[in-house]
């Protein structure tokens, strides 16, 4: 489990990385903890397109209300909520 | 010897031309240059000036008639006494005052397009072979309207690959004629303090754990309670009838794989607020997996749009179709502020004039301005 997690955590990491390059802007300082909206990588139509993303990477359909900072504010808090 | 100030041709599709107002009178002293009469097509207004030092002797017009180009508006004589020709010609002559004499060559073309001497526009006192010429250029041989390609029209460009247009840039196409078309646009804006609202929006953040910057969403919530307050802003013209829609329907401007959507909440009014955010971020989604389905697109009664951290100090938006009141929100000031406890901010709305005026319009900015 620990190897899957790992693996997402990789997968969401590089995707954020990715978007945030899309608005020229270098995020491989981002940590696994950092709360992804407070460091301003990504703006909130690249947050948006991270958790679509996220839906089809997964295979997932969450429901609105699930999108919190909690589930999602962070990369840890996106690879946990796969195993919920 | 009296002197003619005729009408100018002024366009290809203007035969005739409204006389807004007079600038002289009979027996007036003029010079050359003075303004004798403004006149006005759909498209300009215009002034006739004087080519000559002179008196007015008479004047062929007035004031909101309409006139065939090339009659003659004024005669300017070298004496204030110097009758007009009009005064020497015979009652035929004179009850015909716009019937030039064509020249022999002018017969002859008249006679080969088919046209009629009264058909033709003259610049002079005489009905010339050039007149003609150029009538059957613009007109075409056959006096219909000749349909200039664009090269006529526009002038010469490079050669370009021709593409359809995507649903989303049709949906933008119709959206930018009817607002061409159909409204009285207006527009206006007020300048305010976004701090307050920045942290109204924060604290609400905190509150429900929200991921996104709700800012934009609860400012668009706003507006939705303002518009069920002030139903006019939630209405349109149809003939000549006001239809006040029973329902909000929000429109929100978001930017998802390189379009511009309007989103719409339909009956936005009956969420909360973190309803109504929650479905709106349902819609961006949506946006973005290109789910959108037709009533999520199109039938907003009213709108909202940003290009907030696009360095935008103002942008005057597009109204939707059937919409009065579309508010456009930017925030470029902020690069100007130099106290850090205020955030300069623009609210611009563009509304229409048939049905909202700037005092409701300015009203209704002034209370989106306050969280």
């Amino acid at each position: 489990m620990s190897e899957n997690l790992n693996k997402v955590k990789i997968l969401v990491r590089n995707k954020v990385i990715e978007l945030a390059r899309e608005n020229k802007i270098d995020a491989h300082d981002l940590k696994n903890d950092d709360i992804i909206p407070e460091k301003g990588f990504l703006d909130s139509g690249a947050i948006i397109q991270l958790i679509v993303w996220y839906e089809q990477q997964f295979n997932l359909e969450i429901n609105d209300g699930e999108i919190t900072i909690d589930n999602f504010g962070s990369i840890n808090a996106m690879a946990d909520y796969i195993f919920k | 010897m009296a002197k003619s100030i005729e009408l100018p041709r002024v366009d290809a599709n203007n035969d005739e031309i409204t006389i807004a107002s007079l600038a002289i009178e009979v027996g007036q002293k003029v010079e050359k240059g003075d303004i004798l009469i403004e006149a006005e097509t759909s498209k300009t207004v215009f002034d006739i000036e004087s080519e000559y030092d002179g008196y007015i002797i008479a004047i062929n017009c007035k004031a909101g008639e309409s006139v065939p180009v090339g009659t003659t508006l004024v005669w300017i004589g070298e004496t204030k006494d110097e009758l007009p020709p009009q005064a020497n010609r015979t009652p035929e002559e004179i009850t015909s005052p716009c019937k030039p004499k064509p020249t022999l060559k002018a017969i002859d073309l008249l006679k080969k397009y088919g046209l009629a001497e009264a058909d033709v526009p003259f610049s002079s006192e005489r009905l010339t072979a050039h007149d003609i010429e150029k009538y059957v250029s613009e007109i075409g041989k056959d006096g219909e309207e000749k349909q200039l390609n664009a090269t006529e029209k526009y002038g010469i460009y490079p050669t370009a690959r021709r593409e359809k247009l995507g649903p989303a840039q049709k949906g933008m196409l119709n959206m930018v004629l009817w607002h061409r078309d159909i409204p009285s646009d207006a527009y206006l804006e007020i300048i305010f303090n976004q701090a307050f609202w920045r942290q109204h929006s924060k604290e609400f953040s905190r509150s429900a754990g929200l991921l996104l910057d709700p800012l934009l969403g609860l400012m668009a919530y706003k507006l939705v309670q303002l518009a069920k307050k002030n139903p006019i802003i939630n209405s349109t013209i149809d003939n000549n009838d006001i239809l006040c829609y029973e329902k909000v329907n929000l429109g929100f401007t978001i930017e998802a794989n390189k379009q511009l959507y309007i989103v719409v909440v339909e009956n936005a009014e009956q969420y909360d607020a973190l309803g109504f955010l929650n479905k709106l971020g349902e819609l961006q989604r949506k946006a973005f997996k290109k789910t959108l389905k037709k009533n999520e697109v199109s039938g907003a009664t009213i709108a909202f749009t940003s290009l907030a951290k696009k360095g935008v100090s103002r942008h005057i938006p597009i109204l939707p179709p059937r919409t009065s009141l579309m508010v456009g929100h930017s925030d470029g000031l902020e690069l100007l502020a130099r106290d850090s406890s205020i955030e300069p901010c623009v609210f611009g709305a563009t509304y229409d004039h048939r049905i909202l005026d700037g005092g409701v319009t300015a009203q209704i900015l002034n209370k989106l301005a306050v969280p």
